[in-house]
Order: C-alpha cells, then sequence, then structure tokens
C-alpha cells in the first residue's frame, strides 16, 4: 500500500449536489478511479502479470488520495447514548442473579398507599421516579384506583390496573428481547417487503426521510468512537401506546386507538400536519415527503422508461396515465396492505393485515379471537428474526409467549416515564462480562460506585438521579475508563490462568500460553 | 370660557377653523419637537403645531388624495415582485410535496410553523394597542392605533398562510373544520392545533371587524371630501380615456366602503358603543390566541415544549415583536410622508420603546426562567434541551440561533434605559429591526433546536432550510409589505375621528385644561351658572 490512506470525505451538506458525484470503476479505466486503485480491475490492461490468481483475490492494491467529496449516507447517525441509560437498560449477570427476582413494591409518593411493583427492569430507569398516574377524573384511558370500576379491575403482574376498555382479548402486545438481539436489521428488511414500505434512495436518506417503520438503533459504548468498549442497538417500532401522545395532537383525529389496543393510523383521514411525528417520543412516526411509493421525483422512475423521455416532474403527469404505466410496479407489492400517497404519516401497525387475516381464519371456524392459539400468525419482523427476539401476540392471554416474556424481570417499556404505556416492551440485555475485561457490576442501584462504566447504572435516588444523569456521566466515563484500562491491561497481559464460572463451578482453564510451555516442556497431558 | 356659551376662540377652535392652544410653557427649553417634558404635571401634546381638526383631516386626507412620494411606487412595484415569489413556491411545494422543503422525520416543523408564529405573534401589538390601550384610556394610542390593526391584519393574512400550506395535503385541509361529512368524523378536539384553527380565525375575524369599524368615519371623511370636490367642480382629472376620475372612484368606493355613516349624533353612539365592544372582546384575544399558539408546544411531550411558562412567554414575546414590527414600519413612514411627524410624536416613541423595554425584560426573564426550571426540576431530557440544543457551543448545533436571539430579544433592547436613545428614531429603527429578526430566531430556537434532538439519540439529525423555505418566507415579508404600503396610500393612515377627540380643543371640559394652561389665553374664567343668573 502506498501512503497516504484513502482520503474521507468531509461532512457535506446533504443537498449539495456537487458532492453526490457518482463513483464508478468501471474496468480497464482504473487511472480515472481516483480513491482506489487495484490491478485486478485492469483487466483488459494487457496480460496478467505474474500468477494473481483470477476472480476473488487481487493483489497490489494501492489507495491514493482522491479529489472531491463522496457523501456517504447512514440511517443509524449517531452513536453515543449521551448518558441516557434509561433508554437503553443493560445489566450485567451478577447483578442480574441477586436482584433479577425483586419487585420492589413502590409507595405512591401522593397519596401513600403502594400502588404498583417495580421489576428489576423498571427500577433501573427512570420510571422509578415518577408518581403513579393518578388523576381526579375518570378518564377511560387514564384508570386510577379512584374510577368507578377500580376494584374490578384486573390487574397485571406489577400490580397496575388494566384499564376496562383494554380488559377484554385480544390485547396485542409485543416484547424485543434485547440479549438475544443481534442487530442485524432483518425485521427492518421484512417490515418494508411486508408493508410496502418504499425505499426512498440516497438523497431523501440523507436528509433525514428513510422510511423504516422498525428500526434498530445503535450505539456505540464508551467515550471514544474510535475505541468503543461495546455495541448496543435496539430495535424500535411504534411501541403502540395507550397513552399515546399522537393521538391527542392530531387535528383530524387520523391517529386513533382501537379496542384491541393498537394505535391506528388512519391514512385517507390523514392531512398531514406532521404534529403526531413531532409528539412521539420514540421517533417512529415516518412522513411521506413526496411520493414515494411511485417514485415519482426526480430520475430513474419506471415512469421515465416506459415514457422515454425525461419528465421533470412526474406530478404533472395525470394520475390515471400513470398508473397504467405502472402496472409492473404493482406487482412487487403486497395487496394486503395499502400504499400511502404523498403527505401522509404512517408507522408500524403490528402488521394489522396479519391480525386481520388471522381473525377472518378464527372466523370461519367459529373461534373468537380472543382465544387466537398464540403464534397462530406471527407480525413480519417476528417472522424474519433469526435469533426470535420478538414476541408478538396477545398479552391477555397467560400462556402465550409474550405475556410471559412481559413477566420477565427484564422487561421494562422504554420511556414509559412519560408515561405512554406502550404496549411493546423491550427485555433489557443482560451481559456477562469476562472479569478479565472488566469487572462486572453487581449493585446497579448504588449510585457512585463507579468501579465500572457503560452498563447498569441504575439506581433509585431521589431528586439527583436525573441530574447526575444527564450532567456527570460524561465525566465520570472519562475518568473510570482511564483508571480501569490501565489496570485491566495491565493484568491482561500478565501470564494468568482465566477462571471461568461455568455451570456454576469455576473451572481453570489454562490460557495457550500455559499449553505452549507445556508442549514446549514436553508436559503436555 | 364654558362649553355652553363658547368664545370666540373656542367657537373657532371648535369649528376647526383655528389651531390649537399654544404648547404648554415649561420650565426650562423644550426637549426634542416639544413633547419630551420633564415636567410630570405637564401632559404632552398629542398632536404637535397646534393642529386645528380641519388640519388633522386635511394632513391625513392628503395622504390618500395627494401624489404619493416618489417612493411610493418604485416600493410597492418592488414588494409586489418579492410577493409574486409567494405564489410560486407554494405551488411548487403543492404540486410537488413537503419534502421541498428541508424537514425530515426528526424535525417535522421547522420554517413553515416559525414563521407562522412569526407573524402571527407580530399580529398581536396592533390588537394590544387598539384594544388594550383603549380601554386603559391611554390617548396616545390615537397615532398608531390604525396603522397597528391594519398590520394585524396583514400580519394575520401571512400567518394564516402558513398552517394551510404546511399540511401534506392541503386539498384535505378542510378536514380540519367542524362541518358534517360522509365519513361521520369530527376533528379531534384534543389537539392544540384545532385550537388554533379557531383562535387564529377568531383573532382575523375579530381584528378585521375591528379594523374595519374603526375605519367608517374616516372613510366617510374621505367620501364626503371627493364628494365636495366632485360638486364643486374641483375633482382630479379624468382617467385619460375614460370618463371618471380619481375622485369618483374615490366618492364610490369610500362611498361604499363607509356604509351610509352620515356622521349623526346617533351613529356616533352606536360606533362608540360598537368600538368600545370590540376593543373588550379584542383584550382577551391578544392574551388567549397566543397562549393557545404556545399550546402547539406546550401541550406536547418534546423535552424543549413541554414547559407551563410558554403561554405568557409567548403572548409577552408577542407583544415585544409587534411593537417593534409596528415601528419598523412606522419610522420610515415618519420621514416620508409630509406631516406625520406631528402626530406620531418623539412622546410616543418613548412610550412605546418603554414598553418595549418592559415586554423585552419579560421575555429575557422567560428565557432565564426556562433554563433554570429545566435545571431546577432535575429533568435530564429538559436540561439538555438548553445545555446540548441550544446553549452549549461545544455539543449544540444550533448555539448560534440560540445567542442570536439572547443577543437581539435581551441585549439590544437595554439601550432603551437610556432617555437619548429612546428618542433617536435612528435608534429605535435599528433596536426595533434586531428585535424583530430577534423573535423570529426566537421562535426557530423553539422549534428546531428541541426537534433536532429529541429522547433517543438515534434519531437525533440536522435540519437545513432549503431554498424552497427561505423563498417562501422572503414571499410573505413581500406580501405583508405590499398590503402595507397599498394601505398606507388608499387608506386612512390615522384614526382620523379618534386623533381629532384627544386634540386639546376637543375636551368637552372647559376646566380641564388639556396641555393648555391658559398662559396664551386672556379670556377670564367665567362661572356658567352664575353668569346665566345674571351675577357678574
Amino acid at each position: 500500500m502506498s501512503t497516504p490512506v484513502a482520503r474521507f470525505p468531509r461532512p457535506a451538506w446533504p443537498w449539495s449536489r456537487s458532492t453526490a458525484r457518482r463513483w464508478n470503476c468501471p474496468r480497464g479505466s482504473a487511472p480515472a478511479c481516483p480513491t482506489a486503485r487495484s490491478r485486478s480491475n485492469s483487466v483488459t490492461a494487457g496480460p496478467r502479470r505474474g500468477r494473481s490468481p483470477p476472480a476473488f483475490v487481487a493483489r497490489g492494491a494501492t489507495c491514493e488520495r482522491g479529489r472531491g467529496r463522496y457523501q456517504i449516507v447512514s440511517t443509524q447517525n449517531h452513536w453515543s447514548l449521551e448518558g441516557r441509560e434509561t433508554i437503553i437498560r443493560e445489566a450485567d449477570k451478577p447483578a442480574w442473579d441477586k436482584y433479577g427476582d425483586e419487585l420492589k413494591v413502590k409507595p405512591d409518593p401522593i397519596y401513600g398507599e403502594p400502588v404498583i411493583s417495580l421489576n428489576f427492569a423498571e427500577r433501573l430507569g427512570e420510571l422509578s421516579h415518577t408518581p403513579e398516574n393518578r388523576s381526579i377524573y375518570d378518564n377511560p384511558y387514564n384508570t386510577s384506583p379512584d374510577a368507578p370500576d377500580a376494584e374490578t379491575l384486573t390487574k397485571d403482574h406489577l400490580g397496575r390496573p388494566i384499564p376496562p376498555q383494554f380488559s377484554r382479548g385480544p390485547q396485542w402486545g409485543m416484547t424485543i428481547d434485547m440479549s438475544t438481539c443481534t442487530g442485524c436489521g432483518v425485521c427492518t428488511i421484512a417490515c418494508q417487503a411486508e408493508n410496502n414500505i418504499p425505499v426512498v434512495g440516497k438523497r431523501e436518506v440523507a436528509k433525514g426521510r428513510e422510511m423504516h417503520w422498525i428500526r434498530v438503533d445503535r450505539y456505540f459504548l464508551g467515550d471514544d468512537l474510535d475505541h468503543p468498549e461495546g455495541l448496543a442497538y435496539q430495535p424500535i417500532a411504534c411501541v403502540h401506546c395507550e397513552n399515546a401522545p399522537c393521538e391527542v395532537v392530531c387535528p383530524v383525529n387520523a391517529t386513533v386507538h382501537d379496542d384491541e389496543g393498537l394505535n391506528a393510523m388512519v391514512y385517507n383521514r390523514c392531512i398531514g400536519t406532521r404534529y403526531c411525528s413531532n409528539n412521539c417520543p420514540y421517533k417512529v412516526r415516518r412522513f411521506n415527503f413526496f411520493d414515494y411509493s411511485q417514485a415519482k421525483f426526480k430520475a430513474g422512475s419506471p415512469l421515465t422508461e416506459a415514457v422515454g423521455v425525461e419528465i421533470p416532474n412526474e406530478n404533472f403527469i395525470p394520475p390515471r396515465l400513470r398508473k397504467k404505466l405502472d402496472e409492473i410496479q404493482k406487482m412487487k407489492m403486497n395487496p394486503d396492505v395499502t400504499v400511502r400517497g404523498r403527505g401522509v404519516m404512517e408507522k408500524c401497525t403490528y402488521c394489522v393485515q396479519r391480525i386481520n387475516r388471522a381473525r377472518y381464519e378464527l372466523k370461519l371456524q367459529d373461534i373468537s379471537p380472543a382465544d387466537m392459539p398464540d403464534g397462530f400468525f406471527q407480525a413480519a419482523c417476528q417472522q424474519a428474526c433469526p435469533s426470535q427476539s420478538i414476541a408478538f401476540g396477545n398479552i391477555l392471554d397467560e400462556t402465550s409467549k409474550v405475556a410471559e416474556a412481559r413477566k420477565n424481570g427484564r422487561s421494562f417499556g422504554l420511556l414509559n416515564y412519560i408515561n405512554t404505556r406502550p404496549r411493546t416492551n423491550h427485555l433489557l440485555r443482560v451481559r456477562n462480562p469476562n472479569p478479565k475485561l472488566r469487572k462486572p457490576y453487581d449493585e446497579p442501584f448504588h449510585h457512585g460506585k463507579h468501579d465500572d462504566h457503560g452498563e447498569g447504572h441504575g439506581d433509585d435516588h431521589g431528586s439527583d438521579h436525573g441530574d447526575s444523569h444527564g450532567g456527570d456521566h460524561g465525566s465520570d466515563h472519562g475518568s473510570d475508563h482511564g483508571s480501569d484500562h490501565g489496570e485491566t491491561h495491565g493484568a491482561a497481559t500478565k501470564r494468568r490462568t482465566l477462571k471461568l464460572p461455568v455451570l456454576g463451578e469455576v473451572a481453570t482453564v489454562p490460557t495457550a500460553q500455559d499449553l505452549l510451555m507445556k508442549h514446549a516442556t514436553g508436559g503436555l497431558a | 370660557m364654558s362649553s355652553i356659551h363658547p368664545d370666540k376662540v373656542t367657537a373657532e377652535r371648535l369649528a376647526g377653523v383655528q389651531g390649537g392652544p399654544q404648547s404648554p410653557s415649561v420650565a426650562g427649553e423644550p426637549i426634542g419637537d416639544g413633547t419630551l417634558i420633564e415636567d410630570p404635571r405637564v401632559r404632552a401634546p398629542l398632536v404637535l403645531n397646534d393642529r386645528s381638526f380641519g388640519e388633522v383631516t386635511d394632513i391625513v386626507c392628503g395622504y390618500t388624495e395627494n401624489k404619493p412620494g416618489k417612493w411610493w411606487l418604485p416600493a410597492v412595484l418592488l414588494c409586489a415582485s418579492v410577493a409574486g415569489l409567494l405564489p410560486l413556491m407554494i405551488g411548487f411545494l403543492v404540486i410537488t410535496g413537503v419534502g421541498v422543503w428541508g424537514l425530515n422525520n426528526q424535525v417535522n416543523w421547522a420554517w413553515d410553523i416559525t414563521n407562522f408564529v412569526f407573524w402571527i405573534g407580530s399580529g398581536h401589538a396592533g390588537t394590544l394597542i387598539s384594544a388594550i390601550l383603549c380601554i386603559f384610556k391611554q390617548n396616545w394610542r390615537t397615532a398608531v392605533n390604525r396603522s397597528a390593526e391594519a398590520m394585524t391584519i396583514f400580519a394575520v393574512i401571512c400567518a394564516g398562510i402558513f398552517p394551510g400550506i404546511h399540511v401534506g395535503r392541503v386539498w384535505f385541509a378542510w378536514f380540519l373544520f367542524p362541518i358534517p361529512n360522509y365519513n361521520y368524523i369530527w376533528p379531534n378536539f384534543r389537539s392544540p392545533l384545532l385550537w388554533d384553527v379557531f383562535a387564529v380565525s377568531t383573532y382575523a375575524t375579530v381584528s378585521l371587524l375591528f379594523w374595519y369599524m374603526g375605519m367608517i368615519p374616516d372613510l366617510a371623511t374621505l367620501r364626503d371630501r371627493a364628494d365636495r370636490r366632485l360638486r364643486l367642480g374641483t375633482q382630479a382629472k379624468n382617467f385619460p380615456f375614460l370618463p371618471f376620475g380619481s375622485d369618483h372612484l374615490r366618492a364610490y368606493g369610500y362611498g361604499v366602503l363607509s356604509q351610509g355613516w352620515r356622521f349623526s349624533s346617533r351613529h356616533w353612539i352606536r360606533y362608540e358603543t360598537a368600538y368600545l365592544l370590540l376593543a373588550g372582546i379584542s383584550t382577551p384575544l391578544v392574551l388567549s390566541v397566543h397562549s393557545i399558539v404556545s399550546f402547539d408546544f406546550a401541550t406536547s411531550v418534546v423535552p424543549g415544549w413541554h414547559t407551563t411558562i410558554f403561554p405568557p412567554y409567548f403572548v409577552a414575546g408577542a407583544i415585544f415583536g409587534g411593537f417593534a414590527m409596528v415601528l419598523l414600519l412606522l419610522i420610515p413612514a415618519r420621514l416620508l410622508f409630509p406631516n406625520f411627524k406631528d402626530f406620531l410624536t418623539l412622546k410616543h416613541l418613548e412610550t412605546m420603546a418603554k414598553i418595549i423595554l418592559v415586554t423585552g425584560k419579560m421575555v429575557g426573564f422567560a428565557y432565564s426562567m426556562e433554563f433554570f426550571i429545566a435545571w431546577y426540576g432535575g429533568n435530564a431530557f429538559e436540561l439538555y434541551a438548553f445545555l446540548g440544543n441550544r446553549v452549549d457551543p461545544r455539543l449544540a448545533p444550533y448555539w448560534w440561533a440560540y445567542w442570536a436571539m439572547i443577543f437581539c430579544n435581551v441585549v439590544t433592547p437595554q439601550v432603551f434605559w437610556f432617555r437619548a436613545m429612546r428618542t433617536n428614531p435612528m435608534v429605535f429603527w435599528i433596536v426595533a429591526a434586531f428585535v424583530t429578526g430577534g423573535m423570529w430566531f426566537e421562535r426557530f430556537v423553539i422549534i428546531v433546536t428541541s426537534l433536532h434532538r429529541g429522547w433517543l439519540p438515534g434519531e437525533w439529525h440536522m435540519f437545513y432550510p432549503t431554498l424552497v423555505d427561505i423563498g417562501t418566507f422572503v414571499g410573505s415579508i413581500g406580501l405583508f409589505l405590499m398590503l402595507f404600503l397599498l394601505f398606507l396610500r388608499f387608506l386612512p393612515v390615522f384614526a382620523i375621528a379618534e386623533l381629532k377627540a384627544v386634540l386639546p380643543q376637543a375636551s368637552p371640559h372647559p376646566d380641564h385644561h388639556e396641555g393648555d394652561h391658559g398662559a396664551d389665553d386672556k379670556v377670564p374664567h367665567q362661572d356658567p351658572i352664575n353668569a346665566a343668573k345674571g351675577a357678574h
């Protein structure tokens, strides 16, 4: 490799067209490719030199400083959690072993009586500091113990009363297990295929308009982007809040709550004020800024190819003529799901088309949907997930996987602190770090012991919780990082036997160096 | 002198053929144009140069009757061409999609709602001047109330454009209104956007009624003057190739608009009653409309938006920005129109500077309270909305917008502590320009900086405006200025009737010397009752 290394582009303003040049490395034109050269590309330039094998291996690649800028766009744009550990909650296995099954009864600070209990995951986050959502008004969306039928209301496993309108099945819910999630992102693709989600193209992704209904947020742990200490990822789709902030603010009632717990987006009523998306704390709502589904802005559309002429703005073509020319495009769509037009908001629907299909099937058998057997159908993301991290089904069905997963001490509602009451719970990730790499954190509720960093920083302090999370964490990470790192690095370089807790027992495993020594001394047994 | 048996001087004054009483003599030099009086016992004259009723009428009607200055036509043409940008941009937007703006799934509102709140806020000063100051019986308002109300109307027009066009499907914007439809669905009354629809449309309606109704006597004056010229044969020349001239158009146009106003006492009684009623209705609107607009933000869960200080903060900011905008328009008018300075005196400027200073301090207090409560409340997300989204240049990419806002809104009006600055029109205009820009930045900061970094860092995304964003805003500025220039030319710029009512010679109380200390009045005081009884 010749020096210097390939040049990285400066971050370019997204709409700057000059930066979005197309880079081709056509065969034979290697000299025209400014950033990278590979001799294997110059297939036509004379006889093959040496004995470099064909096709898959090439030698002699060089990197040269290029000219110009090339814009790279990504949907996973932010790498830092910014100290917001209530979003991605993690715990180390020792902490989970110690406290995982505990349910802490939380007294209501206003009325004094014990109201709900918090599981392990919720104790780690900010929910522990919010007062119980009680109202003096009888609001069907906000059932309180003072409501008329409060005593007769069923309560979930944490003692929270289930609002009366959600007490008859089926009530759809989901859990996403972040311990088994590998961050592969196939849920995003499956959802895209199932729901006719348009591909918006590079220019629009640069502006932040990708249409993925479920996305995997990826964060690097640690302080240094170049040397991250770990990776955390979290798939997020619409969590179908029981107390949805989006429903309140839509001026035309285009997003409403149905009686099975789904937050229903009504495309034909939506006029596109986008307030729902502003108010969604999870930012899972996707707006059709252009007519993405028909690819009707700028070049590259099948319509242009069909007509044969570059059409500057295809909105000028009358709709019926457009439809005629787009027949083939229709074949790639899922006929069970509509295609959204320009100016409407869309979001995850818990695959309502699959729910409805399942309901029809059961109706043909004269079975009530509340008695739907668990696993009768699957959501698209659930179906595609290779590690089966997503459980989806009727949460009132005690035998369903999703009900079981919700009872798990690892389950928490993302941002439930603002009382959205999400139906999709995330299960926190339990890490089992090798003690040689770092010391596992086993006291997650005791703030102040910053022996370790990154995971499981929860506590049940009072008022300074939020403040310390926001302000101090950056600095704490920095200071601990320095001290810890030196220590563990030093330890790792020494020859030590590793102690692994295997099945509860500690087994002594020799290091590679031990084995080599034994081999060298002929003592291999 | 008595009002029942007026002396000759008073009689002539009341008939409008003589100037008013002389300017009050003050201890020491009169400052400025004679209205900046140090002695608090002396009320400053509201109209300079001892204008009589007739002179007031002639001057103000002269703005519409005489040829405007050479500057007027080029200014209108320039503003009209800038305003022409607006329908082009809107057309492009509606045909192509909201994506022509720089919005994305994180920042769903940016310039569109910033402009909306900016314009609607600017309009509030007019209503305050007209309605609230009327109820407080602040007579100095008569110099600005007509123009300020006009500014309100035009600002509301510009404001109303933006919510209409910012929706993704403009052709369905009628869904917002609670009218019967075949889907049997009402709009969502829990939504602040719907409250906006009602608030802004109420505000527009009431402001328009108030402005128009207040103008009726003045329009009738213009009508009658044109009519008299027609009857006396001194009307303007006919237009080329047409059988009528501008006075015919005036008589007809103003005649229709004045709706048969006869200047009778009956009309005046009803006018005053209606005026007070509309002032009473408009007064709560000043407070409520912008509070409801602030609910667009305050009722959401977005950190940086969800604060209870927004309603009073927005209302104070609206008055602040609105006063600045009124003066941004009227101070050049002072220079460009003849005799304008007699009506809009330095005293008026000084009073309005004080209001700007007060509301500016309220706004500054609100800024600091927002930040303080974000810290004191212990909410990390809310605190980060300040530190990371706005204040800290190391963290916040929009820090320059926040600090521009602080400088323009909090720092620049502080010059008004000094009297020399308050009474200097050039300084005033510069400060007003800064404040107007600062208020735009305030709404930009509130909307964009809060949205671009929300709860989940994985979705943080920057916002960059596109040319269409900028063009739409510039076009709305052009529309506003064009409408205001047309107003200056074709409608009575001052409230003639009200202005005359606050002249000293209009006071019905003989003993109540409005600025007249009788120093030059040689007629001795007469007791009317005893005089009638013959006692001397």
